[in-house]
């Protein structure tokens, strides 16, 4: 305060004028003028400034104060307009203070006078405000002085609810107060001006306190001054008004233009990427989660600073004109980095933990507070909160179960598929025409790759941090999501809890993570989703919108379904003992009409998938992982990895302790049973091979079984839990500590087996040694064939998982194809088929059943150069058939067995001479195992830029065939159409004097209609189950 | 909230609730419990994993490596017969030192023969003869330059093994005996090659240890340059172990008095087979025992009318890596059984001279088959063929025989059905079948086992060269 002003004090105390703005506020402005009417301060007078009211506001303020006192604003510029109009008159500029007041803050009688009192005696105030609480329930309060993080966003000290019992009666110095009640001193509205019009009237306050910060005036928070405010607007009111759709808009362009304002350079240049960096992040979730609205608002206020940037720029240009304190100094007042995570760990808990059921009031009234030891509380915190116990113990296992998985570069090993380099090669992967693994071909990418595209972006653009992320992640996701199905059944939070440990220590997730199947992870972590999803349509108490049911479930299942087809299998399974369990047959006909219209739009939405899986037969939906043992699948295990072990079975040997428990054999008990039991015997029959393919795929059965075995243990405990203490002893006491008993060996015994870190995958260490011989991911313009045992399980890393199985009596096997590299994660949910894949088999089976000894010559057409197995993997009499071939050289491969085929031809060149071209005509088994090897063949790049010159003879692609692909010559005028080669590939029979060539794929439009047309049933699917903004 | 009508009410409907609820419900997951584990026994024991089935591939596609070797105006030949009622395209690689020098395809008609000029002017000569969508027999034949034209034929090879045995060579004054690698493959080869002879040890040459054998090539490597048998040595016995790559050995002698070719043997067995006719006596065996355990063998001939065992009450013993000769003394158009008595394997081939003094070797056949295809010994212009049937077993054998010729099969009566007596050596004359010209033989037994062999002459007499049969492959499509 001035010199002047302190003389003047000592004699009269100092003028206060009320600027009240009011918009369509009758209904509680009588109230605010009264309790203007009944303050104590001695110099007051009031200036009320009427936006546009039309709901008698300006009569009723014209009344109160007379019509001199009303200004009137034909429409509503905005608070921040609305006193700037007010300090234009006489009365403003002869204040020492101005008193910003909306008209829902109603303040009490010596509001005003304890606000002035608070100025005048501190040092160098420029701003006061009130402590300010509920309008309604003035017990609670509503502000205290605000604060806010770095990027400029809002933070309260206050927790929800938070009531008044005087824990904040202190003078505060605060980041900003809220417009709703602020008292301004004349020097400092003098020197930093008004607030800033541009900004809506619930935000200016932040820019305006943090501008009088940075010019050194102090902003202060009294107790002594006490106010109720309604927030009108934050609630919707009046009728009409903007804010409750637009709150996140209104936050954001107001967090960024402070920040953009008040924030020095220097200060700038490292906040603002961060600021950037997190604004994608939470547009990546809000579009993730499908909160559009909020995404597009988001985008909408980084929008509206873009265009007035010019006037942000002239705004903060006045504001550091008039700075004195550092940015360091305002700091101080800021909330601590920290808070922000806290505040997204608590979004976070409610978007994964559904709401609890609010206890009854009066269940802790009369309790007696008792001194008690800390490892007591600690367990009376971990009962109370069994999640987030849970959690931190997962974080720990985690920790020591991933310890030697953190730090590799690059996982390897398993069954683990290789993921591009960038993520730009996800989107060229959906976006071709072209299929660039297995044997070609023209079948699209499934969804699953944009999926995993954008989600490498989202990942710093690393694939290879997705990839880690996505192996050690899942299973915890797969956690939660049981978590959140057993505990919408039982509503039992500790159950749940316990349901979800089982099912993430399970066999069948633990073998998933060894093994570093991430479709298989992604698919049992949905699984509990899908699974309560597809019973609630047959559940007639379940309300449900039939549309958005219909297209969620279908969006959810072609997710599902993009990554692992076996997902089919397991909806299936579902739907079939939902509909035989169903309580009537009007429930079950809806839940089946339901559960039809969830596949057709599955099928739409994930069409390649849909291509896939018809033109495989069902091939695709098939996984084999070997033969498994009945009573390893009792375990709910394939035979190998951590959690294999006999103590595997505690999970269905709790399930079916905990069944006897389960009042009254109830409807989703009988469900889990039956599903249990049915997955358990499918997916034996499957892996012993006496199912068709396309029913085959243990790991889709077992992970079903594997998740109502844990259902049926969350179903018990809640059973158990619920009213067991008023029971006499008895069996079901005796049962319940069985119950705990087995589950607590098994959990703890699981939980050591994974601690242990014996996965599959790991660093490099886990590829063969031998494997360079082979190729290196970088390597291109060959394949390899790899090989496996009939009965299934994994090939040699990296090969990936085996595609198809050829059927040779003794010599039987399953392979897969791929490049250099070995498996890739962008042929994930795509079907190995086609005329080439057939036409391999029919090699195959010849190498290994039909004896022939030619066998280089024989795959030289398929680009194969290597045939590679395991050692030891392969039946004796399947390793004798390949030595026999003369083509093949085996080469010493240590840990491999390991072929060479030099005869191999280039997947694209021209190969000269007769030979080819003659033999290209036909699919005779001699005309093949007679073919030459292709030694002059002059490769020939797809993205050819200069044409090459043609020599007599075959421009041979090693794809599968499409009739779309074409030939220009620079020596005819018209392109030549492709013939088929060998009766699967693409050849093009040329002579010398067609000069140039050059080929071209003429496919690619028909692939931009089909992904165009698969991206809008995406985005109109994600439309219609988008979810309600929280802005 | 606190329970309104106390405790007592709240402990009410459990003593009122029936214990037999619960225990109804442990029964009921016991007998669920017991039938899941009880089916899984019963399916895991009792039904199993399903058997892969079998493949439904029969296209068939082979090769057959002839190490033939050659010299300075010999002429080389390739016959090849096809038994199958199908045609079948045959591609042949001839190979020198420095690659391959042709490779003409052709195709052989269903049951005919082919008989075709390799190149064999070089000692490292040989040819690898492919066949494709079908089964072929093959075998070299190989005429001296000099004048007499001494004769040499083998079965070719069926492929390539890890090691290779050539038992008998000499390298005595004017004689000189190669082994003959080819790797008709797209790998570089290493072998090592180890020399023994019938007096001293084992003779590793430091320029033989490793030889490497470029990919799709073949060399003759020259014993003599290595070890030149002293006067008291009969035999010198090549041994081939490959290192690296996959090579095929035989083994070819020459010297003033004739010719002999020797297929690589590339493992040792307990028993063998060794048919002869029209040889002069006495003729020769050649053991060799390459094992770490002495081997007691036991030899026995086998004629048209009696067996003997013509090593006595005392079985021939050879030690380890021991090669020996033993002389099979004068027995005439017998055939030969050796077998190790105390079950060691061992190595054994016969040398037998002609008429005129030109020799031949015949390896053995360690077992007995069903199905012969016998090829001709002589060169295209013809001569005389003795077809030789031994039948070693314990039953006698009865056989039919077709002959088949350049036009196809040759109708002949009289060998439709021949018995060959447990024990014994039959022999059949083609000569005046075929009109002296070179011709195939299909044995086929209808009952027993025999091994088929043939015997030959050249036109005029002085060329002597034997070869054994080709069994052929059970379930052959079409086998006429």
């Amino acid at each position: 305060m001035s010199e002047a002003s302190g003389s003047a004090r000592a004699t009269r105390p100092p003028s206060v004028l009320v600027v009240l703005v009011a918009k369509d506020g009758a209904s509680w402005l009588r109230q605010c003028l009264l309790a203007l009417s009944k303050q104590t301060h001695p110099r007051l007078g009031v200036l009320a400034v009427d936006t546009g009211s039309t709901d008698g506001s300006l009569e009723l303020l014209e009344q109160a104060l007379g019509a001199d006192r009303v200004t009137t604003l034909d429409r509503n510029p905005g608070f921040a307009t609305a006193v700037a109009s007010a300090t234009r008159t006489e009365a403003a500029r002869e204040a020492d203070y101005l008193l910003l007041l909306h008209d829902d803050a109603v303040l009490a009688p010596d509001a005003i006078a304890r606000m002035v009192e608070a100025a005048e005696r501190i040092e160098g105030v420029g701003i006061v405000g009130p402590k300010i609480l509920d309008w309604e329930e003035p017990r609670l309060l509503r502000e205290i002085g605000m604060s806010s993080d770095r990027f400029g966003y809002p933070y309260s000290p206050l927790e929800e609810g938070e009531i008044d019992q005087g824990q904040y009666d202190r003078v505060r110095e605060v980041l900003f107060v809220s417009s709703s009640a602020m008292l301004v001193s004349k020097e400092a509205w003098g020197r930093i001006g008004l607030p800033d019009e541009r900004l809506d009237s619930a935000h200016e306050d932040l820019d305006f306190c943090w501008r009088a910060r940075i010019a050194g005036f102090r902003v202060l928070m009294t107790p002594a001054a006490e106010a109720r405010h309604r927030g009108a607007s934050g609630r919707g009111e009046p009728d009409g008004s903007r804010q409750g759709t637009r709150g996140r808009y209104e936050r954001e362009r107001a967090s960024l233009v402070s920040i953009l304002k008040n924030y020095r350079l220097i200060s700038l240049l490292w906040l603002l990427p961060l600021h950037a960096i997190q604004g994608l992040m939470r547009l990546v979730v809000f579009t993730a989660s499908r909160r559009f609205g909020d995404a597009y608002q988001l985008l909408a206020a980084w929008g509206w600073n873009l265009i007035n940037l010019p006037g942000t720029l002239a705004r903060r240009f006045r504001a550091q004109r008039r700075r004195t304190v550092s940015d360091r100094e305002v700091r101080q007042y800021m909330a601590p980095a920290g808070e922000r995570l806290r505040r997204w760990a608590a979004l976070a808990r409610q978007a994964l933990i559904p709401p609890r059921a609010e206890p009854e009031l009066g269940d802790e009234e009369g309790e007696v507070t008792l001194r008690v030891p800390i490892r007591v509380q600690l367990g009376r915190l971990a009962l109370a909160h069994p999640a987030g116990a849970v959690w931190l113990l997962a974080g720990v296992l985690a920790a020591i179960a991933y310890r030697n998985l953190f730090g590799t570069s690059l996982l390897e090993g398993g069954a683990l598929a290789r993921f591009p380099a960038a993520p730009s090669d996800f989107f060229r992967e959906v976006g071709s025409g072209l299929r660039h693994t297995g044997l070609g071909g023209t079948q699209a990418a499934s969804p699953a790759v944009g999926i995993l595209g954008v989600a490498s972006v989202i990942t710093f653009g690393s694939p290879a941090l997705l990839q880690k992320l996505l192996l050690l992640g899942l299973p915890a996701v797969a956690g939660v999501a049981c978590y959140r199905a057993v505990r919408a059944a039982t509503n039992g939070g500790a159950p749940a809890v316990v349901a979800a440990l089982c099912y993430s220590l399970s066999a069948v997730v633990l073998w998933g993570v060894s093994e570093g199947r991430i479709p298989a992870l992604v698919f049992l972590a949905g699984l509990p989703w899908l699974a309560t999803k597809l019973r609630e349509a047959f559940d007639s108490a379940v309300p449900t919108r039939s549309l958005r049911w219909v297209v969620g479930a279908g969006l959810g299942l072609a997710v599902l379904a993009s990554f692992f087809p076996g997902a089919l299998l397991a909806g299936a399974i579902i739907a079939v003992w939902a509909a035989a369990t169903a309580p009537g047959t009007a429930a079950r006909a809806r839940g089946l009409v339901l559960t039809a219209g969830a596949l057709a739009t599955a099928a739409l939405l994930a069409l390649p998938v849909t291509f896939g899986v018809i033109a495989s037969a069902g091939g695709l939906m098939a996984d084999r992982v070997g033969a498994p043992s009945f009573f390893s699948l009792l375990r709910l295990s394939f035979g190998h990895g951590p959690g294999a072990w006999v103590v595997a079975a505690f999970l269905p040997l709790g399930a079916a302790l905990s069944l006897v428990f389960v009042p009254s054999w109830a409807r989703l008990a009988g469900w889990c049973v039956l599903a249990a039991v049915s997955s358990l015997y499918l997916a034996w029959l499957g892996g012993a091979g006496y199912l068709p393919a396309a029913l085959s795929n243990p790991i889709a059965f077992v992970g079903l079984a594997a998740f109502c075995c844990s259902m049926l243990v969350g179903l018990g405990l809640s059973s158990l839990a619920t009213g067991v203490e008023r029971q006499a002893f008895g069996l079901q006491q005796v049962g319940g500590a069985a119950v705990v008993l087995v589950l607590g060996v098994g959990l703890l015994a699981q939980a050591g087996n994974a601690a242990n870190a014996g996965w599959e995958v790991g660093g490099a260490e886990r590829l063969p040694l031998a494997y360079p011989l082979v190729g290196q991911p970088g390597a291109a313009g060959y394949r390899v064939l790899w090989l496996g045992p009939w009965s299934g399980g994994d090939l040699s890393p990296p090969a990936g998982t085996p595609e198809r199985r050829v059927p040779a009596g003794d010599a039987s096997i399953a392979y897969a194809v791929t490049g250099p590299g070995g498996g890739e994660i962008t042929d994930v949910g795509r079907a190995s088929a086609g005329a080439g894949y057939e036409a391999l088999d029919r090699a195959l089976t010849d190498i290994l059943a039909g004896g022939t000894r030619h066998g280089g010559a024989l795959l030289s057409t398929f680009g194969i150069r290597f045939v590679v197995a395991r050692s030891g993997s392969l039946a004796p009499q399947t390793v004798r058939r390949l030595h026999s071939q003369l083509d093949l050289d085996r080469v010493s491969g240590g840990d491999l067995i390991l072929f060479r085929n030099p005869g191999a031809a280039p997947l694209a060149s021209i190969v000269p001479g007769p030979e080819w071209r003659s033999a290209a005509g036909g699919s005779e088994f001699a005309t093949l195992a007679s073919l030459p090897p292709p030694a002059r063949a002059a490769r020939l790049p797809f993205d050819l830029e200069a044409p090459l010159r043609a020599s007599d003879g075959l421009v041979f692609l090693s794809q599968q065939f499409d009739g779309r692909w074409r030939l220009e010559r620079e020596g005819r005028g018209s392109a030549m159409k492709p013939s088929r080669a060998f009766g699967w590939a693409v050849g093009f029979p040329v002579t010398e004097a067609d000069g140039g060539v050059r080929l071209r794929f003429g496919g690619q439009t028909a692939r931009d209609v089909e992904l165009a047309l698969v991206a809008v049933l995406w985005l109109a699917a994600l439309w219609i189950t988008r979810r309600p903004s929280r802005g | 909230m606190a329970d309104p009508a106390g405790p007592q009410a709240a402990l009410e409907p459990a003593a009122r609730k029936p214990a037999p609820a619960v225990r109804g419900r442990v029964v009921g997951v016991a007998l669920l419990a017991a039938l899941l584990v009880g089916s899984g026994f019963a399916l895991q024991r009792g039904v199993g994993a399903g058997p892969a089935p079998a493949g439904v591939g029969d296209d068939r596609s082979g090769a057959w490596f002839c190490p033939h070797g050659g010299g300075e105006g010999y002429r080389g030949w390739i016959a090849v017969t096809n038994p199958e009622s199908r045609p079948v395209r045959v591609r042949l690689t001839t190979l020198g030192a420095g690659g391959a020098l042709e490779r003409p395809t052709f195709t052989v008609p269903a049951g005919r023969q082919v008989i075709r000029s390799v190149p064999a002017t070089r000692s490292e000569a040989s040819t690898m003869v492919e066949f494709l969508g079908g089964w072929v027999a093959a075998g070299s034949i190989l005429r001296g330059g000099s004048d007499p034209a001494y004769l040499a034929a083998e079965r070719c090879a069926p492929g390539p093994r890890r090691t290779w045995y050539v038992p008998d060579t000499t390298t005595a004054r004017g004689e000189s005996s190669y082994l003959v690698v080819m790797n008709p493959f797209a790998q570089d080869a290493a072998v090592d090659v180890v020399i023994r002879t019938d007096k001293r040890g084992e003779i590793h040459p430091g320029a033989l240890a490793p030889y490497v054998v470029p990919a799709g090539t073949s060399v003759a490597l020259g014993l003599n340059t290595y070890v030149l048998q002293a006067p008291d040595e009969q035999l010198v016995s090549g041994e081939v172990q490959v290192r690296l790559g996959r090579v095929v050995t035989g083994g070819l002698t020459i010297s003033a008095d004739g010719l002999r070719a020797e297929a690589g043997i590339p493992s040792p067995a307990v028993r063998w087979v060794l048919p002869g006719a029209m040889y002069r006596t006495p003729s020769t065996l050649a053991l060799l025992n390459p094992g770490p355990r002495r081997a007691d063998v036991e030899v026995i001939a086998q004629s048209a009318s009696s067996q003997r065992l013509l090593t006595g009450l005392d079985p021939v013993s050879l030690g380890p890596g021991e090669v020996k000769a033993f002389g099979l003394g004068g027995q005439v158009d017998a055939g030969v059984v050796v077998q190790s008595s105390n079950q060691v394997p061992v190595m054994a081939v016969r040398r037998m001279e002609g008429e005129s003094g030109d020799a031949a070797i015949l390896g053995g056949e360690a077992d007995d088959a069903r199905a012969w295809v016998v090829l001709p010994a002589v060169p295209p212009e013809g001569g005389n063929q003795l077809l030789l049937l031994q039948n070693s077993g314990r039953v006698d054998a009865s056989v039919s025989l077709t002959l088949i010729g350049r036009s196809g099969p040759i109708d002949n009566p009289s060998t439709d059905s021949i018995v060959v007596p447990s024990g014994r050596l039959v022999t059949v004359d083609l000569s005046s079948v075929s009109a002296r010209s070179p011709v195939s033989v299909l044995v086929t037994a209808s009952q027993g086992t025999i091994v088929a062999g043939c015997a030959s002459y050249s036109q005029d007499g002085k060329g002597y060269a034997a070869t054994l049969g080709v069994p052929v492959p059970s379930g052959l499509s079409g086998q006429r």
